[in-house]
C-alpha cells in the first residue's frame, strides 16, 4: 500500500469521525432550529409557587414530594399538584411536553393522570 | 485540657448537634400535622342497612364506577370490582328470603393486605382508610390472596383514558392492584363517598360517618342496634357494619 492511499484513508476516517460536528454545524444553519431552546407558552403570566429557575430544575422533585404527601398522608396543598400547574399552563402539549420532548425524557405521569383541558 | 474537660465539651457538642438536626424536623412534622385532612381523630366507616337494599338496585355500583373511572374489560373474570352486589340466603332456614347486599373493601383496623405487602404500597391512612399507593405497587398480588373479603382487583389489561372520565381520580396502570378508596378524594373535600350519595336517592341503606366521634350518627347506630361485621372471628375489625344480617 502506497503512502498516498494510507493518507487518503486516514483523511476519510477523520471526516467520518467528525461527521456529527459537521452535521450539527450545517443543520443549525440550513434546517434552522435543530437545537434552539423550546418556547413555552404561558397563558397566565404571574407568580408561580416557586421562582422560575428553581422550578426549572426541581419541579419533578416537588411533584414527587407532593404526590407522596397527598397519597400517604392526605396533605393536599393548594396549587401544588398537576391541577395547580394547569391553572396557568392550561395545555400540556404547549408546556410540559415541549421541554420533555426536547431533552428526550418520558415521565410516566400521563399513563394514569389527567391534565384536564 | 484534661480528660474530664475534653469529655464535657464533647458531650455538649454532641447534644447541640442532635438538637440542631432534630428540632427543625420535629417542628416540620408538627406544622404538617395541621395541614393534613387525614386526622387520626377521625375513623371513617359505614353502616349498611340490608333491609333497605333491594336485589335489583345497583345504584351504588354504578355511581362508584362513574366516580372512580373503574374500567371494564371484555372478559368478565378479569373485571374490576370496587363495590359489588351479592345475594345470599340464611343457612339452615326453610324458605329463607334471598337477601342482597353491597360488598366492598371493609377498611379493616388490622388489614391483612397491608400486613403482607412487600413494598408498603398498601397502607392505613391516619383516618383509618386503607389505601393502595399505585406508584409503589409492583403487582405481586399477595394482598389479593391475603384479603379474606375478595375486595381487591388486579388491573390485568392496559386502560386508556376515556372521554367523560372523572379527572379527580387517575386511571390505573396495567399491573397494579386497586380497590375501594372510600372515595378518599371526596372525603378530603368534606363530601360523602359516591355510593352513599347514590344510595340516598334509592333505599338510603348506606350511612357514612366517623367512628372516631362517639356522638356521630354511625356511632349511635352501633350502640343501639345489632350491627354486625363480616367474619369478625378473623380479627381484622372491619369499619363497615351491616344491619339486618
Amino acid at each position: 500500500m502506497s503512502k498516498t492511499t494510507g493518507a487518503v484513508a486516514v483523511v476519510i476516517f477523520l471526516i467520518v469521525l467528525a461527521f456529527p460536528l459537521f452535521y450539527n454545524m450545517f443543520s443549525v444553519g440550513v434546517l434552522g432550529a435543530a437545537s434552539a431552546a423550546p418556547q413555552l407558552k404561558i397563558e397566565k403570566p404571574g407568580k408561580c409557587i416557586k421562582d422560575t429557575a428553581w422550578m426549572r430544575h426541581n419541579h419533578m422533585k416537588l411533584l414527587m414530594h407532593t404526590r407522596d404527601d397527598v397519597v400517604r398522608q392526605g396533605i393536599r396543598k393548594a396549587n401544588h399538584g398537576i391541577k395547580g400547574c394547569r391553572q396557568c399552563h392550561p395545555h400540556r402539549d404547549e408546556f410540559c411536553d415541549r421541554c420533555h420532548d426536547y431533552i428526550g425524557v418520558d415521565p410516566e405521569c400521563w399513563n394514569c393522570h389527567y391534565y384536564p383541558e | 485540657m484534661d480528660r474530664r474537660d475534653f469529655l464535657a465539651i464533647g458531650t455538649v457538642m454532641a447534644a447541640g448537634s442532635v438538637m440542631a438536626t432534630g428540632l427543625p424536623a420535629l417542628s416540620n412534622t408538627l406544622s404538617e400535622e395541621k395541614e393534613t385532612t387525614a386526622s387520626s381523630k377521625n375513623k371513617w366507616g359505614m353502616v349498611i342497612d340490608i333491609s333497605k337494599c333491594s336485589p335489583d338496585c345497583t345504584a351504588c355500583v354504578k355511581a362508584c364506577g362513574k366516580e372512580n373511572n373503574v374500567p371494564h374489560f371484555e372478559e368478565p373474570e378479569l373485571d374490576i370490582h370496587w363495590i359489588r352486589k351479592i345475594s345470599f340466603k340464611q343457612k339452615g332456614v326453610e324458605g329463607a328470603e334471598t337477601l342482597s347486599m353491597p360488598a366492598m373493601c371493609y377498611h379493616c383496623e388490622h388489614p391483612p393486605c397491608a400486613h403482607v405487602c412487600p413494598v408498603a404500597a398498601t397502607f392505613v391512612r391516619k383516618d383509618g382508610i386503607v389505601l393502595v399507593d399505585k406508584h409503589r405497587c409492583i403487582g405481586c398480588r399477595y394482598c389479593m390472596i391475603a384479603c379474606p373479603y375478595k375486595a381487591r382487583s388486579f388491573v390485568s389489561r392496559h386502560v386508556e383514558h376515556q372521554p367523560g372520565d372523572n379527572p379527580d381520580v387517575p386511571r390505573r396502570m396495567h399491573g397494579v392492584v386497586e380497590k375501594c378508596t372510600l372515595c378518599v378524594h371526596r372525603i378530603d373535600r368534606g363530601e360523602e363517598p359516591a355510593c352513599v350519595e347514590a344510595c340516598k336517592k334509592e333505599g338510603g341503606g348506606m350511612k357514612f360517618g366517623n367512628f372516631g366521634d362517639p356522638n356521630s350518627e354511625v356511632s349511635a347506630i352501633l350502640k343501639t342496634s345489632r350491627a354486625k361485621q363480616i367474619r369478625p372471628d378473623l380479627g381484622t375489625n372491619p369499619r363497615i357494619f351491616y344491619l339486618g344480617i
